[in-house]
């Protein structure tokens, strides 16, 4: 079997020095195949404070999917999230050895990004390694309003009261029979729904207010008793339109206007509230109040009720993506 | 003090040398310790080069021979451990013969990780400081890397003749041989049954 890849940066250059091709070469098994330590939750969910903390860097999802990247790992020691690592940092967690060697190490996604960590690599004496693998996208929801604008009230209704919800339904999520690089795993990844659209998709002439007045948990049936109104930004991420929001008081004065909104985001950090409970079921609500002003038809407006889980359409599933890892030593 | 441990180290030289010399006189390729002075403070170095039969006119090594090479040096204390389990090993910069310039390989020391490389100077063993996954290599159940790409001649030489690449890398771990290559900017890989020689 001939696998194509994506170009090289470094293809045909030749390692140098013997040395250095097996310091490059331990990095790269290391990166590639190693999910660093501490690994459950791993190393890149840590507060940036707590960098510290980190043992060794590894980029695979698991110790049993060597070769297969996490992208918030590979964002995360590319400096592309909350972390600001040193060569330093490199060197003590990736490289090793007691010499202080210069180093570039490289990740091409195939039709993505290059990320690059180090300093631009010499003509000749250096240890060269190249490593080839997957990196596996971080499954998301995304609910585009403009398919979901369908509800409807009849001409005489002036309000509803109304929601859009996300089901976990754990038992079904962490599904052991589904290979770990495919399975949605809420207790080591985040879980993001991401509403768009959504101001653009009402009937603006019809609806005079639209107001999201909070956001609760449900568990199994019942609500999550919580401190709604106050920032947890350790377990989760609210946003309309980029402006970060606590899950909401019950007082009117917290709601939020959706009237000329369009982006909802809601982003929860592993593991997610209850996922340790396989057979538990977790319901996020967003209530929401429509204000009807036109009196001539029927009003539409948006709401649902979504399973975040495996074979829905909103819904982008784990996939995974070539990728070239290159470590230049010297 | 300096004359003092000199004289100590060559009195142990001496004494290594002879014991090599009435042991087993089938496995003349390792060198025996030969300890040097640096800095003021003694250490030993290990020194088990490889025989110069088992190195190609390009300074090329095969992997029976570091094999070979590799028990030599573990049953003549050249290596820190006695049990090793193989569980990668890489040929960097392979020939049209599967002769690599550098073999390195990642395996088991008594239970721990470390990383091992073969070059003319003999083994060598470095720290492995994470995890290394895979299943033990059977380094007799294995098909050499000669024999490999003699039996896929036609589809190997085409890749490596110069038309293709002009540098590919050998690595083996989980019963699969993978010959990694560059042809025209992309990098592609052969994969084979490291058993069989089948291409898979």
């Amino acid at each position: 079997m001939v696998i194509n890849i994506v170009p090289g940066l470094f293809v045909g250059i030749k390692g140098a020095d013997i040395d250095y091709d097996a310091v490059a070469y331990r990095t790269s098994v290391i990166l590639m195949e190693d999910p660093g330590s501490p690994s459950d939750p791993g190393w890149e969910y840590l507060e940036s404070s707590d960098k510290s903390d980190i043992e060794r860097f590894g980029l695979s999802l698991s110790s049993e999917s060597p070769a297969i990247l996490s992208e918030k790992k590979v964002t995360g020691f590319f400096n592309q999230g909350n972390f600001e690592f040193t060569d330093g940092d490199y060197r003590d967690l990736a490289i090793f050895g007691e010499i202080d060697y210069n180093f570039n190490i490289s990740l091409k996604v195939t039709d993505g990004p290059v990320y690059y960590a180090g300093s631009p690599v010499p003509g000749t004496g250096y240890g060269y390694m190249r490593r080839l693998g997957l990196i596996r996208n971080t499954p998301s929801a995304e609910i585009d309003c403009g398919e979901y604008n369908t509800s409807t009230v009849d001409v005489n209704t002036t309000s509803v009261n109304t929601g859009i919800s996300f089901l976990f339904d754990y038992d079904e999520i962490i599904n052991a029979e589904i290979p770990v690089e495919y399975r949605i795993n809420p207790l080591s990844e985040s879980a993001a729904f991401d509403i768009m659209n959504f101001s653009s998709s009402l009937n603006i002439s019809d609806v005079s207010s639209v107001k999201l007045t909070k956001v609760r948990y449900y568990k199994d049936g019942s609500l999550v008793p919580l401190n709604y109104d106050r920032f947890e930004n350790d377990t989760y991420l609210f946003s309309v339109d980029g402006v970060n929001y606590t899950m909401g008081s019950d007082l009117s004065a917290d709601d939020i206007d959706l009237l000329n909104s369009d982006n909802i985001s809601y982003l929860m950090f592993p593991p997610t509230p209850f996922s340790s409970q396989a057979d538990s079921e977790l319901k996020v609500v967003m209530n929401i109040t429509y204000e009807f002003s036109g009196n001539s038809h029927d009003h539409s407006y948006i709401s649902g009720d979504f399973v975040y889980g495996y074979g829905y359409d909103y819904v982008a599933e784990p996939y995974l993506t070539p990728v070239v890892l290159e470590v230049a030593i010297w | 003090m300096r004359f003092q441990s000199v004289f100590v180290v060559l009195i142990i030289a001496a004494t290594v040398f002879v014991c090599g010399c009435t042991g087993d006189g089938t496995k003349p390729q390792s060198q025996p310790f030969i300890p040097a002075e640096t800095e003021g403070s003694v250490y030993l170095a290990y020194l088990n080069q490889t025989p110069d039969y088992l190195i190609t006119d390009d300074g090329r090594l095969n992997l029976k021979g570091a094999f070979t090479v590799f028990e030599n040096s573990v049953e003549d204390g050249y290596l820190p451990g006695e049990n090793y389990s193989f569980r990668i090993i890489r040929g960097i910069n392979t020939d049209i013969n599967g002769n690599c310039e550098t073999w390195v390989a990642g395996a088991l020391r008594d239970g721990e990780e470390v990383l091992l490389r073969y070059t003319s100077s003999g083994w060598s063993e470095d720290s492995w400081p994470g995890g290394l996954e895979g299943d033990e290599i059977d380094t007799e159940g294995i098909i050499m890397p000669f024999e490999l790409f003699n039996k896929n001649s036609v589809l190997i030489s085409k890749v490596l003749n110069g038309t293709i690449s002009n540098y590919a890398d050998l690595e083996i771990r989980s019963d699969i041989y993978t010959i990694t290559y560059s042809d025209g900017g992309s990098l592609k890989s052969l994969r084979f049954d490291s058993k069989t020689g089948d291409v898979i």
